[in-house]
């Protein structure tokens, strides 16, 4: 089914569609699972209520993707997320299910990985998720952040680094 | 194993109740029912951190009821006595030294290590390494990678060699309470380095367009990208593989030559086998050491040669 590219209609296919997303890159930055799950409803209502319609698919998948970093960006600058304990990665891990189709050691191999990324510091993260799990170029972070290009290229080779000393293993 | 494949795996293991969050946002904006607060899901935070700033809060008062009077009451005696300040110890001549610790003193997440002054608090040179001002310039992860001696940039080459204790050396440099051994070599063009806790001596070249004897100003640089990183730097024939130590600079150096790539304003400077390549824009460094031409043929070479123009 081809969803509408206004943002009232439609709307809970759109959701369904991209929850996914949006939830893992909220995820992702503020290391708490309650937390993503609010502000990912928040990314949603500002959705609703942008009111827009789009000029295609992708610019859509832009636009959720540039909310869900902004609200993440202001929830983790907000008193409450602040006066909380930092961001946990056991948190994040303990969502992890095995997968029963893989192996013991292809399960832990993802842990590892994902405790590795959620010990990047904040800015690295955003970075690292939008480059390797939405496949952004580094163009296309440094718009949605609002960064420059170099900034982004020095944060992903910075954050490159300290996940290759923390994963031997794994390739680049 | 790639990284993204198991880190995309990894985060879909971690699915949100797609169902929930909808019936959620449905309540919010068709019933204007506030944000649910999950707080039995949130961590709370233990009592401690509740009560002790409380606590702490009221035992201030209390004192502050207790002491102000009585302060206010009695003569001022005894302010502004100061014992033995400014002892400073380790001027001797000989290093004290410790064995083999060499240099895990992490500084955690500083983009920019402090650059400090210093002085020199023993020379038995005569060299020009006396009485000058020198900064000490090291990556986030707390290794020196630059000294600069009143301008002069020396960057640290791949060079170290054990330091022995007997060793000679020319002057001792004070930095942010640390001693410095120096020992110069040649015409002063290198340095050696010791910490005083360290075993080690680190070689740092002075910085210069001349690389391997060649002037680097007016031939071909080109940085070679793969998978939108820069593996490698090609000066004119020769190939230099980044070495994955990056740090960021406070100030550029002045001899380095100029070029640009895909838009971006780079430097270079280097001397024997080592160059460090400098992003003028955000002052991000990289280290680039030669490497054996065989390796390169295999490389794709992405990004189009240009011209570098000397910067002096």
């Amino acid at each position: 089914m081809e969803l509408s590219l206004k943002t009232s209609e439609s709307f809970d296919e759109a959701m369904r569609l991209y929850i996914p997303m949006v939830y893992a890159i909220v995820l992702e930055r503020l290391g708490n699972a309650a937390d993503a799950e609010d502000v990912t409803q928040e990314v949603f209502i500002r959705y609703y209520k942008a009111d827009k319609t789009f000029e295609s698919e992708e610019h859509r998948r832009f636009f959720l993707i540039r909310v869900a970093v902004n609200c993440s960006n202001s929830f983790a600058k907000s008193s409450w997320h602040r006066h909380r304990s930092l961001c946990d990665p056991d948190d994040i891990i303990g969502l992890l299910g095995d997968n029963a189709d893989e192996t013991a050691e292809e399960n832990e191999r993802k842990r590892a990985v994902l405790e590795a990324v959620m010990k990047l510091p904040e800015k690295y993260r955003t970075a690292v998720h939008l480059f390797y799990y939405e496949d952004l170029s580094i163009a296309e972070i440094a718009e949605i952040t609002g960064e420059k290009e170099n900034t982004v290229k020095s944060h992903l080779s910075r954050a490159r680094e300290k996940l290759k000393r923390l994963l031997k293993d794994e390739e680049f | 194993m790639s990284f993204k494949n198991d880190y995309k795996s990894a985060l879909r293991s971690a699915s949100p109740d797609t169902e929930k969050i909808i019936a959620e946002v449905h309540e919010r904006l068709y019933e204007n029912a506030p944000l649910k607060i999950r707080t039995e899901q949130r961590k709370k935070r233990p009592l401690w951190q509740i009560i002790a700033p409380l606590a702490g809060a009221a035992a201030c008062i209390a004192l502050c009821i207790i002491f102000i009077p009585k302060f206010f009451g009695l003569p001022l005696s005894n302010t502004g006595e100061m014992n033995n300040m400014g002892d400073m110890n380790g001027a001797g001549n000989s290093p004290e030294h410790i064995e083999t610790n060499n240099s895990d003193n992490l500084n955690g997440g500083m983009d920019i290590a402090p650059e400090n002054s210093s002085h020199v608090i023993s020379d038995s040179s005569g060299s020009s390494w006396q009485s000058e001002e020198f900064e000490i310039v090291r990556s986030d992860d707390g290794d020196m990678i630059e000294v600069v001696q009143n301008g002069t940039r020396y960057f640290r080459t791949d060079k170290v060699r054990a330091y022995e204790i007997s060793e000679k050396y020319d002057s001792v440099i004070q930095v942010d309470g640390k001693s410095y051994y120096v020992i110069l070599e040649g015409n002063e063009d290198i340095i050696y380095l010791v910490e005083d806790t360290s075993a080690w001596a680190y070689a740092f070249e002075k910085m210069s367009v001349y690389v391997n004897g060649k002037d680097i100003s007016n031939i071909d640089i080109m940085l070679v990208t793969n998978d939108a990183e820069e593996t490698r730097v090609m000066l004119g024939e020769d190939s230099y593989i980044k070495t994955g130590e990056s740090f960021y600079l406070k100030t550029l150096p002045d001899s380095a030559a100029r070029f640009s790539s895909d838009g971006i304003k780079y430097l270079i400077c280097g001397n024997g086998n080592r160059v460090m390549v400098v992003d003028t824009d955000t002052y991000s460094a990289q280290y680039y050491t030669k490497e054996n031409k065989e390796v390169l043929q295999s490389e794709v070479i992405i990004n189009e040669s240009i011209t570098a123009t000397q910067q002096q």
